[in-house]
């Protein structure tokens, strides 16, 4: 289980940690799109949400028509604890790695 | 929920309905809060990036397998086939390699047949309009086809209206040095007319000139394409070149397309034209004199109608002209003038041989599918279980027929890519077996429409076959096929066994017997004894005077390496002129048949040369020569046609035109009878003929005879040394081997024979491969009943019998069927058949042996095989 994290795989599973779980796609292209600035193309977003499903860091499930909004099931994902601990971990390389390196570029 | 447009059907069709609609919600929304225009471009362009980010997701993070989702891409589909068909095929190398084998040897042997049947009968001959040319012949009143006089030739072209053009020709060959190595080359003296008549235009040049016909003309050349493109490669400078034959330079002044050029037309209408590899052409001279000679049947003549005159209206003016010159009383006026289609004089000859080819080729391609099908019939039973197991895990009926078909597409393909190089390999065979004796044989190639339908129905055919056992797997539904009972092979199966194999032998029995009826044909014309011995003997022509030429043979005879040397008007494989001839003191009544027969002139030496037995008496020698009396030689046809009433030595022989070239009584004594010679060759039966000395019947003979002492001695090399020390500046011409002409007229015969043969041998192999291979499977598949009757005790040589017995009983059926439908249609072969009955015993009877002994061979390991079995592992398979 697991693996390595692609870039954008990343961003959308901590975007998606952002939202407080139980996202569909919309809202996390616009939380994408607003934190790092750039357009985000929902077909990449589509298909990475599908490839971490199929790996096993998110699952899946239709929830129930929300109030208002024409009121219709969408699916909704959520990050599974596999997810969340490959997230932690790619942190921990990542923070590791940054270490010292702050100091180095202010010398 | 609207109904997706065509542009979202056709970007996202990969993707499920349901899928579809999430995507066209998220996009929706997402581009809410946009002008009109602004979210229209945003939805499409971001929606065009779907189907790309999905494929390239596909592309690079293929899944484990098993965790696909659905919408596989098309692409992928076909390269599992193709990987999973590979890889079946490859698991079994025997069957694979022999169904492509089989394949390709067949399918290839039928396009190369088919290619030279369009190829030399089929296409219209190279020429303007050729249903307008015809041959020029002589006929006499046994109806025996002669060629033209000189005289004839003018007479004919003297016919106002009837003809556009007449035009003679006659043989000529000469030796070519090309980079310093003599090639003997075959061409024709024409006259001046005759590429306009025979209705050829030269690619570059022209051809001979009227003034260039003449005695003294310029000495020019016109060459074949094919002489052209080996020596010139192709150059149009050509035409300001001269080249060197046999010692003496020629103009070239054209060159003419690859084509039809009659050119030796025989006496006998055995092989009326020599048609191919013309190599040169020069122009045909004769003094005056010649030209009125109507005696000497010398050219073959063409002549083209002239246009809307009818061959009905034409030969009306032959008869006419035959009357006028039969009332003028010319030496020849018994003869008369005919024409015949020049199409057939090309083609006539050999059609019958070739459509007897292709028939074969046909009946062995026959034999191949079926085998090559039943192969693939008997490969899907023995894998039933796992495509019932592959149907049962779902497996749709749709992947398991693509499977099958990609298998044998498969091997379709590659057959089809062995199938050209066995097409080319074989013409290229056939090219060297009969290098001109089949007209146009040299121009013909590879066809793409014959090769391309060959494999089609190849290919059709196979995939028929290997598509049966599916619509049985269907019928018998996936369950049922699993828990099938192994106990009985099946009686329906078993029979389809039986049929194939039956099928197989009659085609195969059809085959054999054409090809056992030619080769026993050939073996009896190889048999036939040609009167002479000295195959080694080389024959040459050296134009030189009578003297210069005995000086010539003596230095040749002092030479290392020569056994004998003699001078001669002809070597014994040429037919010349027949002649007459009374027997001194015996007055001709009226009704007595005219006496004559082949008249040769021979020097000293000549027939320990060419390897002529004396039957009785002597021949004369060198001091004979030189005396006053001249004595004759008559072969053994001659004695007992004309001399059975006397002793044949002592007869004394009164020769007209003797007397008339030496001036003297032409009386000669014969002194001796010798075996009679087939001057024709072997298929011919052999002439009377008369035999007088140079010496006494100074003819103009040119040609030297020389016999070395073994095979290998350079005669040729000897005799030109001999040849520019006594008379510088002569050449030596048309210097052949007597066996190699001999070779040459036997040509025809032995290729009918071995391409029979061969397909026959195929055929054969063809047979006893599909027997094994269904007795094989027969034993396979009772091998739980084997068991059982071996368990109760069953006498194990029974059992061999039993099972040889079921592939014996199929193929005795399916041989004497083919033995019958053989007999019924073996007289068609009867014009390609010498010394050989059409219902030859030993062909037919040998046939049918061959092909059960051969089968029963190859049911012997499956017998053998089955017998072998243990009951008690048999039993435990059940």
């Amino acid at each position: 289980m697991g693996g390595v994290l692609g870039g954008f795989e990343h961003k959308v599973l901590l975007a998606m940690m952002r939202l407080g779980g139980s996202a569909y796609s919309v809202p996390i292209v616009r939380e994408l799109e607003e934190r790092t600035g750039d357009a985000v193309a929902p077909a990449a977003v589509y298909v990475t949400l599908r490839r971490l499903e199929r790996r096993g860091l998110l699952v899946s499930r239709m929830s129930p028509p929300a109030p208002g909004k024409g009121g219709r099931e969408r699916r909704v994902f959520d990050v599974t604890p596999e997810g969340v601990a490959l997230l932690q971990a790619a942190r921990r390389d990542l923070d590791s790695l940054w270490d010292g390196v702050e100091a180095l570029e202010s010398s | 929920m609207r109904a997706r447009t065509r542009l979202e059907r056709l970007l996202l069709w990969r993707f499920s309905p349901e899928e579809q609609e999430e995507i066209v919600r998220d996009l929706a929304e997402l581009a809410e809060g946009r002008g009109p225009l602004a979210r229209r471009i945003y939805y499409l362009t971001e929606l065009a990036k779907y189907p790309l980010r999905d494929f390239a997701d596909r592309w690079t993070n293929t899944p484990p397998r098993g965790q696909r989702g659905h919408g596989r891409s098309g692409m992928d589909g076909v390269m599992r086939d193709l990987r999973y068909a590979l890889r079946g095929l490859a698991r079994s190398t025997g069957f694979t390699s022999m169904a492509i084998a089989i394949l390709a040897i067949s399918m290839g042997g039928a396009a190369a047949i088919v290619s030279v049947v369009d190829g030399v009968l089929l296409r219209p001959l190279p020429i303007h309009e050729p249903e307008r040319l015809h041959s020029v012949w002589l006929i006499d009143d046994a109806s025996d086809r002669a060629r033209m006089t000189p005289g004839n030739v003018l007479d004919v072209r003297g016919l106002e209206g009837a003809f556009e053009g007449v035009a003679a020709f006659g043989s000529q060959t000469a030796s070519l040095s090309i980079d310093g190595e003599p090639r003997f080359l075959r061409g024709s003296r024409v006259t001046p007319g005759y590429f306009s008549t025979l209705g050829v235009e030269p690619v570059i040049g022209r051809g001979c000139t009227e003034e260039e016909g003449e005695i003294g003309g310029p000495s020019v050349v016109v060459l074949s394409h094919a002489l052209w493109m080996e020596m010139f490669g192709g150059d149009p400078a050509a035409v300001r070149e001269s080249i060197e034959l046999d010692g003496a330079f020629f103009d070239v002044v054209g060159v003419v397309p690859p084509g039809v050029y009659p050119t030796h037309a025989t006496v006998s209408a055995e092989l009326p034209f020599t048609t191919s590899s013309q190599d040169f052409f020069v122009p045909l001279r004769y003094g005056e004199g010649v030209w009125d000679n109507r005696r000497s049947h010398v050219l073959g003549a063409i002549a083209r109608l002239a246009p809307g005159v009818t061959l009905e209206t034409a030969t009306d003016r032959l008869d006419a002209l035959s009357d006028r010159l039969q009332s003028e009383g010319h030496p020849n006026s018994h003869e008369r003038l005919m024409l015949s289609s020049f199409t057939e004089e090309v083609v006539g000859d050999i059609r019958f041989g070739l459509w007897t080819l292709l028939a074969t080729v046909a009946l062995v391609l026959a034999i191949a599918v079926v085998n090559v099908g039943s192969l693939f019939v008997l490969r899907a039973d023995d894998r039933r279980d796992v495509f019932t197991i592959r149907a049962a895990l779902g497996a749709s009926h749709g992947s398991l027929l693509r499977h099958m078909v990609t298998e044998s597409a498969l091997v379709v393909v590659s057959a089809s890519i062995g199938a050209i190089l066995v097409a080319h390999a074989l013409l290229g065979v056939m090219k060297a077996l009969v290098p001109y004796q089949v007209p146009r044989l040299t121009d013909v190639s590879i066809d793409a429409t014959a090769l391309a339908v060959t494999i089609l129905v190849g290919l059709a055919v196979t995939t028929l076959f290997a598509l049966a056992p599916l619509r049985r797997l269907r019928d018998a539904g996936g369950g049922e096929t699993l828990v099938r009972t192994r106990t009985v092979g099946g009686r329906g199966r078993r029979r389809l066994h039986s049929m194939v194999v039956g099928l197989q032998a009659t085609l195969c029995v059809v085959v054999l017997v054409a090809a056992g009826l030619l080769s026993r044909s050939y073996s009896a014309l190889r048999a036939v004894d040609t009167g002479f011995t000295a195959m080694e003997t080389w024959t040459m022509s050296v134009n030189t005077d009578a003297a210069t030429l005995r000086d010539i043979v003596d230095g040749v005879r002092a030479l290392p390496g020569v056994e004998a040397a003699a001078l001669a008007y002809d070597h014994p494989l040429q037919r010349n002129w027949g002649d007459g001839f009374a027997i001194e003191g015996v007055a001709r009544g009226p009704n007595d048949p005219a006496m004559g027969g082949s008249l040769r002139a021979f020097g000293d030496g000549y027939f320990e040369t060419v390897g002529i037995p004396v039957v009785e008496g002597r021949v004369p020698d060198a001091l004979d020569m030189q005396g006053p009396v001249g004595y004759a030689v008559v072969n053994e046809a001659l004695a007992e046609t004309f001399l059975t009433d006397r002793p044949v030595i002592g007869t004394r022989l009164i020769v007209p035109s003797a007397a008339r070239m030496t001036g003297g009584d032409g009386i000669f004594e014969v002194v001796g009878v010798v075996r009679d010679v087939s001057f024709l060759g072997p298929a011919e039966a052999p002439s009377p003929a008369f035999y007088l000395p140079l010496s006494h019947f100074p003819a103009n003979a040119s040609r030297l005879l020389v016999r070395p002492e073994r095979a290998g001695v350079d005669v040729v090399g000897g005799v030109r040394a001999v040849v520019s020390r006594v008379a510088p500046g002569t050449g030596v011409q048309q210097a052949r081997r007597l066996g190699d002409i001999l070779s040459d007229m036997l040509a025809r015969p032995r290729f009918n024979a071995m391409l029979v043969v061969t397909f026959g041998g195929v055929g054969l192999l063809l047979c006893a491969l599909g027997v094994y291979g269904l007795m094989s499977r027969a034993v396979a598949t009772r091998r739980r009943e084997i068991g059982v009757q071996m368990a109760l005790g069953a006498d194990q040589g029974r059992l061999a019998r039993s099972i040889l017995f079921d592939a014996f009983a199929p193929m005795a059926v399916g041989g004497l069927s083919g033995v019958a439908i053989a007999f019924a249609f073996s007289g068609l072969i009867q014009s390609l058949l010498f010394g050989v009955s059409p219902a030859d015993p030993v062909a037919f009877l040998g046939s049918a042996a061959f092909l059960i002994t051969i089968g029963l061979l190859g049911a012997m390991a499956p017998a053998f095989r089955a017998v072998s079995i243990d009951p008690a592992s048999a039993l435990r398979e059940g």
